[in-house]
């Protein structure tokens, strides 16, 4: 019983480090900045149509402002597009490979 | 008998890795080469490094044009938008007050009407500035951030060529003047790690401004959100009256 627990537990260290490796030679290697897309409502389908009643007024009003509130908020995501070079200067900084000199 | 099956088994998992993975066995051959012909390597290294460095780079500028370009065509996808969601907005609420008065009976009704449509349209007004400032401040704010980081990555790469290019003269002139193989090896792979080094400084402090942006960024989202609260404050009072003047409470 000990000794096929010492099998198993052999091979399953030996199988993770095999597939650590091949994770680190085959895994993603850029990260691919996609910046966020008009994500609000499209009005011609959201903006409800008019009525004389100011209820219905309130509720379109407070929609809009909401909408206006999201279009804003999909300008903001575009903060991320900073860091969006990360990989390539990671790469240019490991331009220099000590293993090759 | 059990430790041959478990040395057995290693050593096939450790033959398909090789199989899958000849670089590897390629980087330790490389790093295993002697420094007895060094200096007449160096000149050959050089050329390498400095094409990994071109290539590299021009990548890295290809991010930079590739980041400007997804930036301005979302920036104007979103303004046609904003403007199309507006004017029609403009269009809805408009027939709204024409719906509101063409109903209304009394004078009174139609002066409160009147007074609601002036009280609204400022608002939005009001509402409008507000964002549109935000986001033409946000705008600026992210521009700079990114040219700064472009500048400050641009100067690293430029000191790092530098550095690469005067690690190698150093080396040449060196070998030139019969120095000892081994020493000019560890003295040039010294200074080309000193450069590597200095580069990813500069880097670390370039992905402050990252961080100093989205702050930035929360800060206006916050002014729109209170622009847009004082919207909806006005909206409910000026609705509240509304509805009073029309018997509609």
């Amino acid at each position: 019983m000990t000794q096929n627990w010492k099998t198993v537990v052999s091979l399953g260290t030996a199988v993770a480090i095999l597939l650590g490796i091949i994770y680190i030679k085959t895994g993603p290697k850029t990260a691919i900045y996609t910046a966020p897309q008009n994500s609000y409502s499209n009005p011609s389908q959201s903006t409800p149509p008019a009525t004389d009643n100011p209820n219905d007024m309130q509720s379109a009003l407070l929609q809009s402002a909401v909408q206006e509130q999201s279009s804003f908020s999909a300008e903001a995501g575009d903060s991320a597009a900073v860091s969006s070079d990360n990989q390539a200067i990671s790469n240019f900084g490991q331009a220099y490979d000590a293993n090759a000199f | 008998m059990l430790s041959k099956k478990i040395t057995s088994s290693i050593a096939s998992l450790l033959l398909l890795a090789s199989i899958f993975l000849p670089s590897l066995s390629s980087a330790q051959q490389q790093a295993a080469k002697p420094a007895v012909n060094f200096c007449g390597r160096v000149s050959t290294l050089q050329t390498t490094l400095d094409q990994t460095i071109t290539d590299r780079k021009n990548k890295l500028e290809n991010t930079w044009t590739q980041r400007q370009q997804m930036i301005a065509t979302n920036r104007s996808n979103r303004e046609q938008r904003l403007t199309s969601d507006r004017l029609q907005w403009d269009q809805n609420r408009q027939e709204r007050y024409n719906k509101m008065m063409a109903k209304a009976t009394t004078d009174s009704q139609k002066q409160a009407i009147t007074a609601f449509e002036a009280t609204i349209e400022l608002a939005v007004k009001t509402r409008k500035s507000a964002a549109d400032g935000a986001i033409q401040t946000f705008r600026s704010s992210l521009d700079q951030a990114i040219n700064t980081r472009e500048t400050d990555i641009k100067t690293a790469i430029s000191n790092f060529q530098s550095a690469v290019d005067n690690a190698f003269s150093q080396a040449k002139t060196d070998c030139d003047k019969g120095a000892q193989t081994a020493i000019v090896h560890s003295n040039l792979k010294t200074a080309l790690q000193a450069a590597r080094q200095q580069f990813e400084i500069t880097r670390q402090t370039a992905d402050k401004v990252s961080t100093q942006e989205q702050t930035l960024a929360q800060a206006r989202r916050n002014s729109v959100e209170q622009a847009i609260s004082t919207f909806k404050t006005t909206l409910q009072d000026a609705i509240t009256t509304l509805k009073t003047a029309l018997g509609k409470n």
